[in-house]
């Protein structure tokens, strides 16, 4: 017997030779099949170019108009009158899609607080309209541009200091979050003394048609608003105003759920940061401000087919490849992640529907790590300010494919709604409300078992 | 998750194993298996860096700041000759600038530094309000101006007309305060490029103090993180990450020149698509793009060549008949592109163009084809 069971520890050493363990060894999850992140829209890069690719799967029509997509999101806009791209602001925070998204990816947390970048403020008064919306702020709407046509006075000017908040592990080691404070030191006309603000950056854009063709039924089958399970975690459903139908509707998109689109979404941004009007937006977001337009234009600044194509180009961009999971530290901080429950929220595996006219993206088991819940965040994350049915507390669980690329797309480690995590440790470490319990966990794990979560995480 | 004891779970681990075969612990599914460092890959690397990358943006920075001096000289004496002077030297700067769009990867995009001095359109309407406001004596700071109003576009605004040094007596004090103020911001750009390659270390003294001057130090060292490719400290997990990532910036411009710079204006017709249109140097532009990527395939700048540590050797070596088929779309795709005829702005027709988009797209599928060779 004792024979046999040396055999076997020479052999099975051989063979898992990889792996090396104090305490225990566990099993080790088959996370192979996870590498389609995108499934059959899954692209092999790992470069700089990662993010900004059609979907392999794309041909035909749908190829075509992808292309002439990825062009328009590029178009940077001047003011009116130009012959091309005319219509910017007057108030702006920046001058194309792809100024805020760069490579289709990431923006990074700008060193100069007013600098052009992906960064801005929202801003509401308390309370809703009639459609459940936050207030907008007379004089302001419900975006803050810090940018406006030469000649024109910004909306503001924004300020930030940061208060640090300092997280101990059970090994004795430590960091030092920045959790940044956001000002106005500046505006046009005063700010009522009771708006509420929340930053916001420009993440990544791939994949979002997979994300939009996932059935409302399986997105509501997770919710437990009232954490009927007693795990901890609830996860709600955004429900919002869609401009586009004129109905309310499941919220998919934006850092609160608040955009029941990708083309809402789209039309938010075009309107919200470039000042662009359309058809689903026709009225200047700053019609009437002293400070901005004094008339709208008679036809909206982009037609519907805009909308349409760089829609249908977020739709179908291909989404990177998961890497290494073969990788026995890959393996074992994928169990972690599961063992932390940092799965509950981050829910891999998704599954598309049938989407009409894109038969490129119907039908799809890939990994989003998201369950397109809201969930409350805790404190280090809150912004105070309601957006639809999300309170102050609440973010949507973000998507984590690419997130391990994100260096070498956008050259930065900015994560979270506004950026203000520096690293996916932080990123974590920020977690609390619903994610405190995963945060403990991970703050209790050996250093070795951290490296393996994280590792993991930059896995995908 | 259920952890097992050390027996038990070996023997699971045994049983999985067997089940699975031997090669489980590195295999990926879909990415092959590669060691981290290739020692030929490495030197290719290390000469692109040195003799493409970092040569071409220290040409481009000695060459912007040149510019940045005759546009100087020029506020201080207006004469033709000044102004044709400068010209000139935005040209210079314009060739080394094209010819390094084969590697807009790293700092020209993580620090924004391509959208900053190189956006068309240029916005004409508020580079007329901001000339209005403009003292003509000040000196004006154009760093805070959106990037619709700075670079190379609004430079040539001010320094030509209809593909010529535009006449003295037609550029006012105030177009040289603001040609000034974005060259400066130009030059400085353009220096912070070379650095973020070369290092800080690597640069002038006098490079450094304006960088310095400015807090535009580079935080990151691009060359040296690409030389460490398949080492701790490169975000290049192995050196045929590194040497792909060189091909797909080559791929991207290709597809650029002819499916975007070439194409959109053909295809609608506007001359506002065509960018480079007050110099008319679109067609120039076009063909040092072409040289980006003839640069960036042979292993350095000309004169600073070495066959065999370039991409075209290793390829070559690979299957000659890709390598073959790059270098033929190469010299084909300059020659298409002249082939258009002067100005581009007034040869927007399928049939003046068609040629050159389609050796622009035979450049871009051989280079495609020696990216398998790599992957």
């Amino acid at each position: 017997m004792k024979t046999f069971y040396f055999s076997v520890l020479i052999f099975s050493v051989s063979l898992l030779s990889c792996y090396k363990s104090d305490d225990y060894e566990p099993i080790l999850p088959d996370i192979s099949e996870r590498a389609l992140s995108g499934g059959a829209t899954t692209l092999y890069e790992t470069g700089a170019f990662s993010f900004n690719n059609p979907a392999p799967n794309l041909s035909g029509e749908n190829l075509k108009n992808h292309l002439k997509g990825d062009k328009l999101f590029e178009a940077n806009f001047v003011a009116a009158p130009a012959r091309l791209n005319a219509g910017l602001g007057v108030q702006y925070n920046n001058v194309s899609c792809e100024a805020c998204h760069p490579k289709d990816g990431r923006a990074r947390f700008p060193d100069k607080i007013n600098a052009f970048s992906g960064f801005f403020l929202r801003i509401s008064l308390p309370g809703t309209d009639a459609h459940g919306a936050p207030l907008p702020v007379p004089g302001f709407g419900d975006q803050l541009q810090n940018h406006a046509l030469v000649g024109y006075e910004p909306e503001v000017q924004f300020g930030v200091r940061y208060e640090p908040i300092i997280i101990d592990f059970s090994d004795g080691s430590r960091v030092t979050l920045q959790k940044p404070i956001y000002s106005i030191p500046q505006s046009y006309i005063p700010i009522p003394p009771q708006a509420l603000f929340s930053p916001r950056i420009g993440p990544p854009v791939f994949g979002l048609g997979l994300l939009e063709a996932i059935p409302e039924q399986d997105i509501l089958a997770r919710e437990d608003v009232n954490d009927a399970n007693a795990d901890g975690i609830s996860g709600k459903a955004n429900r919002v105003w869609d401009v586009q139908s004129q109905s309310t509707k499941l919220g998919r998109f934006g850092w609160k759920a608040n955009a029941p689109s990708v083309m809402a979404q789209i039309a938010g941004a075009y309107h919200g940061d470039m000042g662009i009007t359309s058809p689903l937006f026709p009225q200047e977001a700053d019609f009437g401000q002293t400070n901005g337009s004094a008339t709208n234009p008679a036809e909206p600044e982009i037609p519907q087919t805009t909308l349409d194509l760089v829609t249908l180009y977020c739709q179908t961009l291909a989404v990177p490849a998961a890497r290494n999971l073969h990788d026995t530290q890959v393996r074992r901080g994928a169990a972690l992640f599961e063992e932390a429950q940092c799965h509950l929220c981050h829910v891999p595996q998704q599954r598309t529907g049938t989407v009409a006219g894109i038969p490129e993206i119907s039908n799809q088991t890939f990994y989003p790590y998201t369950d397109m819940l809201l969930h409350d965040m805790g404190e280090y994350l809150a912004d105070g300010r309601p957006d639809f049915l999300a309170d102050g507390n609440e973010w949507k669980t973000r998507p984590l494919w690419g997130i391990g690329l994100t260096k070498n797309v956008n050259g930065h480690t900015h994560f979270l709604h506004d950026g203000r995590a520096k690293s996916v440790e932080e990123a974590i470490l920020f977690h609390a409300g619903e994610a405190k319990k995963s945060q403990e966990f991970y703050r209790k794990l050996p250093k070795k078992d951290r490296e393996a979560l994280l590792k993991f995480v930059e896995s995908l | 998750m259920i952890h097992f004891s050390k027996k038990t779970s070996m023997w699971v681990a045994t049983t999985v194993a067997l089940a699975l075969g031997v090669s489980s612990c590195s295999k990926d599914n879909s990415f092959p298996l590669q060691s981290s460092v290739n020692q030929q890959e490495k030197e290719i690397i290390a000469q692109y860096v040195d003799h493409v990358v970092v040569d071409t943006y220290r040409s481009l920075a000695n060459a912007a700041l040149e510019l940045q001096s005759n546009v100087e000289e020029l506020k201080t004496a207006k004469t033709q000759e000044n102004v044709n002077k400068a010209c000139q030297s935005w040209k210079k700067a314009r060739k080394y600038w094209e010819q390094s769009e084969a590697f807009l990867f790293g700092a020209a995009a993580d620090n924004n530094i391509d959208p900053h001095i190189d956006t068309w359109p240029l916005d004409q309407t508020q580079l007329s309000k901001t000339l209005e406001s403009l003292s003509s004596s000040n000196d004006f700071k154009a760093g805070d101006l959106g990037e619709n109003l700075l670079g190379f576009h609004a430079l040539e605004f001010v320094l030509f007309e209809n593909g010529q040094p535009k006449k003295v007596s037609s550029i006012t004090d105030k177009h040289l305060n603001y040609a000034l103020g974005v060259s400066e911001d130009l030059a400085l750009h353009t220096v912070k490029l070379e650095a973020s390659w070369a290092g800080m270390d690597n640069t002038s003294p006098k490079k450094q103090k304006l960088l310095t001057q400015a807090e535009m130090e580079p935080s990151r060292n691009y060359g040296e993180e690409m030389k460490l490719a398949g080492q701790v400290g490169s975000p290049y997990k192995t050196t045929a990450d590194a040497i792909v990532e060189i091909l797909n910036g080559a791929i991207t411009i290709a597809d650029e020149v002819g499916n975007t710079k070439i194409n959109d204006p053909v295809e609608s017709g506007d001359v506002m698509e065509v960018e480079s249109q007050f110099s008319w140097n679109s067609l120039t532009d076009f063909v040092d793009n072409i040289i980006s990527i003839e640069n960036a395939y042979l292993g350095g700048v000309e004169n600073h060549r070495s066959a065999e540590k370039s991409l075209s050797a290793y390829i070559k070596a690979k299957n000659p008949s890709v390598d073959a088929k790059i270098l033929a779309g190469i010299t084909k795709a300059k020659e298409e592109i002249k082939n258009i005829g002067e100005p581009f702005r007034s040869h927007l027709t399928k049939g003046n163009t068609d040629k050159a988009i389609e050796a622009c797209n035979e450049l871009k599928n051989a280079l495609e084809e020696a990216k398998k060779l790599i992957k």
